[in-house]
């Protein structure tokens, strides 16, 4: 059989590695055969392309590079002002994970980190869950770097110092593969935009093709109004939906959500109920802390795509936060039909059903969760199984629990201030004051450590630190009553004459 | 932006002294004064303008200045001091307003205000001891004064001891007619004598009409020695001056509700529940109102909300418990109520409804036991809606002799109530369904 036709054949098998080998073959005995070049080079980048339209965690470090354009934007046009949340007046309030952020329905990129400036992020201690990488892109460079040095004992495939770009631009069929080769296999950035520049001067830059890479170019090196331009030409020439989806992503870096909801409709009136722009959508109203309209959006989403684990995950946490857990028992269970079979679906069919009264299932779900859960997510089980305790009012059980959740997950900032509340009942007022302590500063973000903490030091007589520390409780959470009222109180000791 | 952040924080900072004079504050033409024409300028030039600064609440300006007084002054500026020691304070720095306090007395041990704000830093960063032993030295220095011995007084409460502090409190309300010490007073006494706290309460609401927190106080401890209808004049005092007071709403509400009129209760909690959307006694009352009403869907929804805000309170749970209990799902009505026991095992009604619920799901053995438990807590004092369930228990499990007795032991304990022999004598009669329902019990909160 001919060589290079078993090479495109195992290319099209995805069998990349005897592809490489055949083209190798090929190229050794011919070395200027430009099919095999280009076959081999794209099998290179096959093998370690990642799909960048799915949003990324972002870095710490980028955050310092935004060009945010408001410094106090007005509630509900930023991520990092979103809509004051309304107090329980509606529905009960998301809990806040350890970073502060309100906790969403399954865990993606961004939703461990809080969007916030780089002092917040500063001050979030960092431990095993709510670490954030320091910078996005040069984690994944460095990983896809070394993979790419490893494959090649001798030497790397093409020299690119010595490459002739202006050449191989003008080559159609090159071009287009080599610059992929370069940007995800090499991840040369800076000569993949050598290249970039070389193929728009000969298609005189009419290719939207060229003005996408070189948006996503300029993207990285986090030049996002130069980036936005030549995604906005690129629309212009042809409105696809990659480009659509990458322009979403530059104004959510850019902390433009209202823009970035405006241009997903857009691409929603050309491409009609397009799944990946509703999930952009309903993301980005999460992010903004208006839950009623994600909520709308996820439910369109699984009009589209019945299958959609996300959605099905969010609307059954909306249900589950608004007091009506027999709805969301009813998505739980339709995740557990589509098979997805982990300690967390477990652990919330479990909560579910304790708090539907269906206490028949409750035990078996969670001997299920405990089961299957591993170090990162034991801890919040025992967590809930805690609540489950307390629920029945039996509190020997509840502080073993967390007690349990705590040895695995020291750092369970809810944990502590549970904990913290039954030894209170249990008298040791010492014990309590520590603990809170402990995780109040783990997890500044908790308005309950803080207002606990408040409590327990007015009532010891230590107004100073009770005044201080109740200031926290209402920058955190502004609309709580009881902290309010406990700061008029003490106020009157420290503005009096 | 962010180096503007820090740059400001740092600007709010006493300690930094390299900072620009401000050029509308007075101080550069004192100090020029001062070099230029040679003359003796007092310390206490600029004074009056510190005090001015401080009343309008123009902290930020005020410290500026302050600062300036004191770098010309070498902190010997006495007022500077204590206006410093003052907004310190406000803005919560105990320990950094006590230095400057520390430093006014070092400038003037004799000056009795001085000693009495080291005292009262000792106080608020929880070391009674100390300010009980300043408020002594500053006692020896002048005239008894109200605020030092109000401020002796709370030393005292936070201490435990209760007589001296009772002793401080009333020499404090007789020098100086404040509410303050009124109402100190009045919570010291609201426990031992309710007597003196009400007295204390009254002469604190005729002095100060208008703050409706010491009407409420004085409503509650009416309503605790059962005097509703001072009670409710007190409230509707409270009202008059905040129409929207949730503690006297809630109260209002619960009194409404207590007289079988859940409609008006209703009203009052649906004003209250805006300012106090998180208190888990008023969505346990509404909860009750509904329950009232027949509406047991809105009463159960916002009988959980209560116990998501307060998971532990018994009496949401055993209302809770009896809610279910009526729509028959008694399952959730025993979960309930022996979560609501765990918290509280002394009380008899929780464990009548715990009976009921075992009875209904035909574990008539420990449906026994707790009605025999039921009856050893509440000893020999009467309680017909206990015994009347008890005997319809009996007779339901076909022991006629001793349902007949308990039946007769309910009815001498109602006093031969019309009502309950009819009851009773249409469960022995005509073999019902169910045991009766008599304890419609409702468990109700006042104030938080």
């Amino acid at each position: 059989m001919d060589v290079f036709y078993s090479a495109l054949s195992e290319f099209r098998r995805r069998k990349f590695e005897d592809c490489i080998n055949h083209c190798t073959q090929i190229l050794e005995k011919s070395p200027y055969d430009q099919a095999a070049w280009t076959l081999k080079m794209k099998a290179l980048t096959a093998q370690v392309m990642v799909d960048d339209i799915e949003v990324e965690e972002e870095g710490i470090a980028d955050s310092v590079l935004n060009e945010t354009m408001a410094t106090t934007a007005r509630p509900g046009t930023s991520f990092k002002n979103p809509t004051v949340l309304q107090s329980l007046a509606l529905g009960a309030q998301r809990p806040k994970t350890n970073t502060g952020r309100p906790v969403s329905g399954v865990v993606r990129p961004g939703t461990i980190g809080s969007r916030g400036t780089l002092e917040q992020a500063l001050r979030t201690p960092r431990s095993a869950s709510s670490a954030r990488p320091a910078t996005a892109q040069s984690g994944r460079a460095i990983r896809l770097g070394t993979a790419s040095m490893l494959t090649q004992s001798e030497g790397p495939f093409i020299q690119l110092s010595r490459l002739n770009l202006a050449k191989y631009a003008s080559t159609k069929a090159v071009s287009k593969p080599l610059f992929q080769y370069i940007f995800y296999h090499e991840n040369d950035i800076l000569r993949a935009m050598d290249l970039v520049v070389e193929a728009m001067k000969v298609c005189d830059q009419k290719d939207w093709w060229w003005r996408l890479q070189h948006g996503k170019c300029y993207y990285i090196f986090g030049m996002m109004r130069d980036a936005e331009t030549e995604l906005r030409a690129a629309l212009k020439l042809l409105p696809t939906l990659e480009v659509f989806l990458w322009l979403t992503r530059i104004y959510i870096r850019l902390d433009q959500p209202v823009t970035a909801l405006d241009l997903c409709r857009t691409a929603l009136q050309i491409f009609k109920d397009e799944v990946t722009l509703l999930t952009d959508i309903a993301r980005i109203f999460e992010g903004i802390n208006n839950i009623p309209l994600s909520v709308k959006y996820y439910r369109e989403i699984l009009h589209q795509d019945a299958m959609n684990v996300e959605a099905v995950a969010c609307i059954a946490v909306h249900y589950f936060y608004s007091d009506q857990p027999e709805l969301a028992l009813r998505f739980y269970r339709r995740l557990l039909q589509m098979g997805v079979y982990n300690a967390e679906l477990f652990n919330n069919l479990g909560l579910c059903c304790f708090y539907a009264q269906q206490y028949d299932m409750v035990v078996s779900c969670f001997e299920r969760a405990l089961s299957l859960a591993e170090n990162e997510n034991a801890a919040d089980v025992w967590y809930n199984i805690s609540h489950i305790a307390i629920g029945v009012c039996d509190l020997a059980l509840a502080e073993q629990c967390i007690r349990l959740a705590l040895s695995i997950d020291s750092s369970h900032a809810a944990a502590c201030n549970n904990l913290a509340v039954l030894e209170y009942l249990n008298e040791n007022t010492s014990v309590s004051f520590s603990l809170l302590q402990a995780a109040s500063s783990v997890a500044p973000s908790l308005f309950e450590l803080h207002f606990n903490r408040a409590l327990l030091t007015e009532m010891v007589g230590d107004y100073h630190t009770s005044y201080t520390v109740v200031q926290k409780s209402i920058e955190v959470h502004p609309g709580h009553t009881d902290s309010h009222r406990l700061l008029k109180n003490l106020k009157t000791f420290f503005s009096y004459l | 932006m962010s180096g503007d952040v820090v740059a400001n924080h740092y600007a709010g900072r006493p300690q930094t002294s390299s900072r620009p004079r401000e050029p509308e504050t007075p101080t550069s033409t004192g100090a020029r004064g001062l070099s230029v024409h040679g003359e003796f300028e007092p310390l206490e030039t600029n004074n009056w303008l510190l005090h001015l600064k401080y009343v309008r609440g123009e902290h930020e300006t005020c410290k500026r200045l302050a600062h300036t007084e004191l770098a010309k002054s070498q902190g010997h500026n006495e007022y500077a001091n204590y206006v410093m020691g003052l907004i310190l304070r406000i803005e919560g720095r105990i320990q950094e307003s006590l230095d400057f306090f520390n430093k006014c007395r070092q400038l003037d041990p004799s000056n009795v205000d001085n000693v009495k704000q080291v005292a009262r830093s000792h106080f608020l960063l929880g070391r009674p001891e100390q300010a009980l032993a300043e408020y002594g030295s500053a006692l020896k220095l002048g005239p008894p004064d109200w605020s030092l011995l109000h401020g002796l007084g709370l030393c005292y409460v936070q201490l435990g001891r209760l007589e001296e502090a009772a002793e401080a409190l009333t020499r404090a309300v007789e020098l100086g007619r404040t509410e303050e010490s009124h109402r100190a007073l009045a919570r010291l006494h609201a426990r031992s004598e309710p007597g003196r706290a009400i007295a204390a309460y009254r002469t604190a609401c005729a002095l100060f009409p208008s703050n409706p927190e010491t009407a409420v106080e004085l409503g509650q401890l009416h309503f605790e020695m059962a005097e509703t209808q001072q009670a409710f004049d007190a409230w509707g005092t409270a009202l008059c001056h905040d129409p929207a007071h949730p503690a006297a709403l809630l109260a209002l509400g619960a009194e409404f509700q207590r007289n079988d009129e859940p409609e008006v209760a209703l009203t009052k909690y649906k004003l209250c529940a805006q300012r106090l959307p998180e208190s888990s006694f008023l969505w346990n009352n509404i909860g009750m109102c509904f329950f009232a009403k027949k509406k047991f869907v809105a009463a159960i929804s916002c009988l959980k909300r209560a116990i998501y805000l307060a998971p532990l309170d018994w009496k949401a749970l055993y209302n809770l418990g009896l809610v279910h209990m009526h729509t028959h799902q008694f399952v959730s009505a025993f979960h309930f109520a022996s979560a609501s026991m765990k918290r509280n095992p002394l009380h008899v009604p929780t464990l009548l409804l715990l009976a009921l619920a075992l009875h209904s799901l035909a574990d008539d053995t420990s449906a026994r036991r707790a009605f025999e438990q039921a009856l050893r807590l509440r000893g020999d004092s009467d309680a017909p809606e206990l015994r009347a369930n008890f005997a319809v228990f009996l007779k339901r499990i076909g022991q006629e002799e001793a349902a007949r007795a308990q039946a007769e032991l309910a009815m001498v304990a109602a006093a031969r109530d019309p009502q309950l022999e009819q009851l009773l004598r249409a469960a022995f009669d005509a073999q019902p369904e169910r045991p009766e329902d008599i304890s419609q019990i409702r468990a109700e909160e006042d104030e938080v």
